[in-house]
């Protein structure tokens, strides 16, 4: 459980306390039917056939999303880590972001933590130093000072 | 299947242009107003040149505009290209609330014993 690289200085996504065990949270994480029936949320639709999961290192993980409107947007992932029933991390190879899904069980249930981070691999020691929240929360701050001062 | 939006890969060269430190100290210092490039070198230990390689990327990115004033060439801030990067951010975390949301409702309609 220990000893492991963390994206320490990533961006949080979110984070959600859910009432079901670790276990049964991983398995509709890595599964393609209750993949379908979640992963748009409220804002899309995935048909079931279009998820395609390879739940190993170097996998591939793809689904279709079906938008209010109709649009459809394929998506592509890549299985950076699989650690049954803790950790997945997805890489997108199109845009190079890395997502991070943490399971944690809490209470009776599970905690999932999400992290992201949209760096080229090449700066991920520097960032991970410098902290994207960090910069995040700054930029906030510069573009709401910057609203008072700039016109364009 | 579908190309991605140029938007994809700017908002790729931003995040990466803020990466440095040098360079996130120049959009600090620009959020307070314009300044030229002697300006921004003052409180670096860096030359004129190297201020202006960061002006350049930063240029180049779409975060800083630089504009022709007689001898000076002042610096200014994007706003709406740095509002572009916390939208995006925001973008995500509201996509993954959304995703959660359903995730909940998703486990909540599963029967008690069987995850199946």
């Amino acid at each position: 459980m220990t000893g492991r690289v963390t994206l320490d200085g990533d961006q949080l996504i979110a984070t959600r306390h859910l009432d079901a065990e670790p276990a049964l949270v991983w398995e509709v994480f890595t599964s393609p039917a209750h993949l379908a029936a979640f992963w748009g949320g409220d804002h899309a639709t995935v048909p079931p056939e279009s998820v395609a999961v390879d739940l190993r290192v170097g996998g591939v993980f793809e689904l279709e999303t079906v938008g209010a409107d109709g649009s459809r947007h394929p998506l592509r992932f890549r299985y950076e880590v699989v650690e049954a029933p803790t950790r997945l991390v997805l890489v997108e190879p199109r845009t190079g972001l890395l997502t991070e899904i943490r399971l944690r069980p809490t209470g009776d249930g599970t905690t999932v933590v999400v992290h992201q981070r949209r760096l080229p691999p090449e700066l991920q020691t520097e960032q991970a130093r410098a902290g994207l929240a960090g910069i995040l929360d700054r930029l906030e701050l510069v573009v709401t000072e910057n609203r008072f001062h700039e016109h364009c | 299947m579908t190309t991605a939006p140029p938007v994809e890969d700017d908002l790729d060269a931003a995040f990466a242009a803020l990466s440095d430190r040098t360079r996130r100290a120049i959009i600090s210092r620009l959020a307070r107003g314009e300044a030229t490039v002697g300006e921004l070198a003052a409180p670096f230990d860096l030359t004129h040149q190297a201020i202006s390689r960061h002006i350049g990327i930063l240029r180049r990115c779409g975060l800083v505009r630089q504009r022709v004033d007689g001898q000076r060439r002042p610096c200014r801030l994007d706003a709406d290209r740095m509002q572009e990067l916390i939208g995006w951010i925001s973008e995500q975390q509201r996509e993954w609330e959304s995703r959660l949301d359903g995730l909940e409702r998703h486990l909540a309609s599963l029967p008690q014993e069987s995850p199946r």
